[in-house]
């Protein structure tokens, strides 16, 4: 307290500039030193120590604003804290003995509602396991943690915890007047819906794959029974029964390439392949490798390509699959008779990264896909018709593998449909930035 | 709040009154919801917890019933107040009977742990959530004034009745293809119809707070709907009575 009052008062004349002036005064009455270059020596003296107590002074009030302010500082801390409960994006409620909200941070009100505060808690937080753990925690439990989902919306699962906060006021205050409650109750609360989710969709996945994996197989058995027992020696039968199990065989071996190699590309999924791909070959290949379809359903490729196309970044052969992937579902599921046309051309901004690019369309007239289906079509073995799907040999993978090259790409996919007149999806890949040069260069 | 009284342990009072009410929404919801999980997971202890917690819900109700006489008897209200504690009753009557559908599910489950098991029927679990959803918005409704609210609950119930449909066709057909299975499909027929009351009784609740919130009864505010919403609306709502009194 004292040092801050000594700097307040500020050091209006140093003390060395008047020993300096008595000094050269002494040495001139002792007749060392001439009346004239002693005070202009002085002055000299006296100048230069008054630039540099303007200096040392802007010095010195410079700390005592800071002293100033931690002092301040000192006294909010309070309302700061407070503050910073405000910024924890998880909702925190205080509570006092008699389950009144006296506080809530922002997050908690926009769960709650706005007027929570001094209303009794389980007028807004009604689940039976949190109000059991507050309830234990009232009676004395100093931490008590649970999960719960909330119902709402949508429902949202919370890693909660209830814990004591003693008053340390309320105890020292002795004479019994104190109106502070002896403890507060925090519950805090932890967003953990995405993690839960996360866990049913692998759950999911792993009975989905099953099942998928599964269908073709009992009907392959089903046939080698039927060959072993009532159509034993019907060659007529078995070689039909061959053909179908054949094409069983095929698809669940087409369905173990595209689980592999999606899981392939999930393991690389944060590396940006580097290589420079020019376009033009690829949709050529792509439609090369399509032609018996195109030709099953009297189709055409139609590849429109500006001449100067900048190659892109990325790794050809999972372009190739992907193209191919997308191209083939357009063959497919367009009208009979009906043209697809592949272009491509350069955008100035890839959406979400803003990377200058090239977007690749893939355009069908076809009945299109309604849209509600449109969101989940990416998901793995999200079909809009099973049926239809299974009989065209589909695994319900090639979207979910497409949307993975393109992630892995930095790139874009869009796909919009109108009912009745066809799809078009959209990959937009960024351009070939060339080769990244080391940065100790010779 | 509009009603701010002079006395104010008045105010805490009513507060205290719909804390109870807003405790047994969230037992209803939990005991709902883990009935139906405890039928989909063949869990009996799930379900035997909550045909447990169903007394306490009856507890509470009793509570919530005796304080708001407790109040009425002491401070003699008129108006807008007595409205607010007549309908507390109301309610917490409401709440109790849900709490009943859903012991009555869970009970049903124990049943139907030990027969063969049938196909997913993932409309249960839909069902339920919507029903879940109108209890927690109905109460919020109901302690935070909000009359647009208690409107949207009521519409919603819509939804619930549409899915007891599908699935009351659905299971019509798996009886047909399976007499084995009939048992077992009448208790999932009867666990539907529990939900869809306890959607009801949602419903009902949005009335009354609706009532005790603007002072006039609902259906001169309802929304307008087209015909063939309505119409279906209104012939339900002729067919709920005699099955809440039929209901234990």
């Amino acid at each position: 307290m004292s040092t801050g009052k000594i700097i307040e008062s500020g050091f209006r004349i140093l003390p060395i500039q008047i020993l300096v002036v008595v000094l050269l005064f002494g040495l001139h009455l002792l007749g060392l030193v001439d009346v004239l270059p002693a005070l202009i020596i002085a002055a000299v003296i006296g100048i230069a120590f008054f630039w540099m107590d303007r200096r040392y002074r802007i010095v010195v009030n410079r700390l005592t604003d800071a002293l100033k302010t931690a002092r301040s500082t000192q006294r909010n801390l309070a309302p700061l804290r407070a503050k910073i409960a405000e910024g924890i994006d998880a909702p925190l409620l205080l509570i006092d003995p008699l389950r009144k909200v006296l506080d809530a941070n922002r997050p908690a009100r926009t769960l709650f509602g706005n007027n929570l505060i001094g209303r009794d808690v389980s007028l807004y937080v009604r689940h039976p396991d949190i109000l059991e753990a507050l309830g234990k925690v009232m009676q004395g439990a100093p931490i008590a943690r649970l999960e719960a989902s909330l119902t709402g919306a949508v429902e949202r699962i919370f890693s909660i915890s209830v814990s004591r906060v003693d008053n340390s006021r309320h105890a020292s205050d002795s004479d019994g007047e104190s109106t502070e409650p002896a403890f507060y109750v925090v519950i805090s609360m932890h967003d953990i819906t995405k993690m839960r989710v996360a866990e049913r969709m692998r759950a999911d996945f792993v009975a989905n794959a099953s099942h998928e994996l599964r269908t073709p197989l009992s009907s392959v058995i089903g046939f080698i029974e039927t060959m072993n027992g009532p159509a034993k020696g019907d060659e007529a039968a078995q070689e039909r029964f061959l053909g179908i199990m054949e094409e069983e065989s095929r698809r669940m071996v087409r369905l173990i390439d595209d689980l592999l190699s999606l899981s392939r590309i999930e393991l690389d999924k944060h590396v940006q392949p580097k290589s420079s791909v020019p376009l033009e070959p690829i949709l050529k290949g792509v439609a090369a490798s399509l032609e018996p379809t195109v030709q099953k359903r009297h189709m055409a490729i139609n590849i429109l390509v500006p001449d100067s196309l900048e190659p892109v970044q990325g790794d050809a052969d999972q372009i190739h699959q992907m193209l191919q992937n997308l191209t083939s579902n357009a063959l497919k599921y367009a009208y009979e008779g009906s043209t697809v046309t592949l272009s491509a051309q350069p955008v100035d901004r890839i959406p979400e990264s803003g990377q200058r690019g090239i977007a690749i369309s893939i355009t069908d007239h076809g009945p299109g896909i309604p849209p509600e289906h449109l969101p989940r079509l990416t998901e793995r073995f999200y079909r809009v018709d099973a049926a239809r799907s299974r009989k065209l040999g589909g695994t319900g993978l090639g979207l979910a593998i497409v949307k993975h090259i393109v992630s892995r790409h930095r790139g874009h996919l869009d796909i919009r449909s109108i009912l009745g007149k066809g799809t078009t999806v959209t990959i937009s890949l960024p351009i070939y930035q060339g080769p990244r040069e080391p940065e100790d260069h010779p | 709040m509009t009603d701010i009284h002079t006395i104010k342990s008045y105010d805490d009072e009513l507060d205290q009154l719909r804390a109870i009410l807003s405790e047994m929404a969230g037992l209803a919801e939990m005991q709902l919801a883990n009935a139906v999980t405890a039928l989909m997971a063949r869990d009996i202890e799930l379900a035997e917890k909550a045909i447990a917690s169903d007394k306490k819900i009856d507890l509470l109700e009793q509570r919530a019933e005796e304080k708001a006489i407790e109040v009425i008897a002491r401070r003699a209200p008129l108006a807008d107040d007595l409205r607010e504690l007549v309908a507390t009753i109301k309610i917490s009557n409401a709440l109790e009977r849900i709490g009943d559908y859903s012991k009555n599910i869970a009970k049903r489950t124990t049943v139907l742990v030990n027969t063969l098991p049938i196909r997913q029927i993932s409309v249960l679990p839909e069902m339920a959530q919507e029903a879940q959803r109108m209890i927690t918005d109905v109460l919020d409704a109901f302690i935070q004034r909000d009359s647009t609210r208690a409107i949207d609950v009521w519409t919603r119930d819509e939804r619930i009745d549409l899915l007891y449909d599908s699935l009351f066709r659905e299971l019509l057909t798996y009886m047909m293809e399976k007499p084995q299975i009939i048992t077992a499909c009448t208790h999932l027929l009867f666990i539907a119809k529990n939900i869809e009351r306890a959607g009801d009784q949602a419903t009902n609740i949005a009335e009354i707070a609706y009532y005790v919130i603007e002072g006039r009864p609902m259906k001169d505010a309802r929304p307008k709907r087209d015909d063939t919403a309505f119409a279906r609306a209104s012939k339900d709502e002729q067919s709920h009575p005699d099955q809440q009194d039929s209901a234990s």
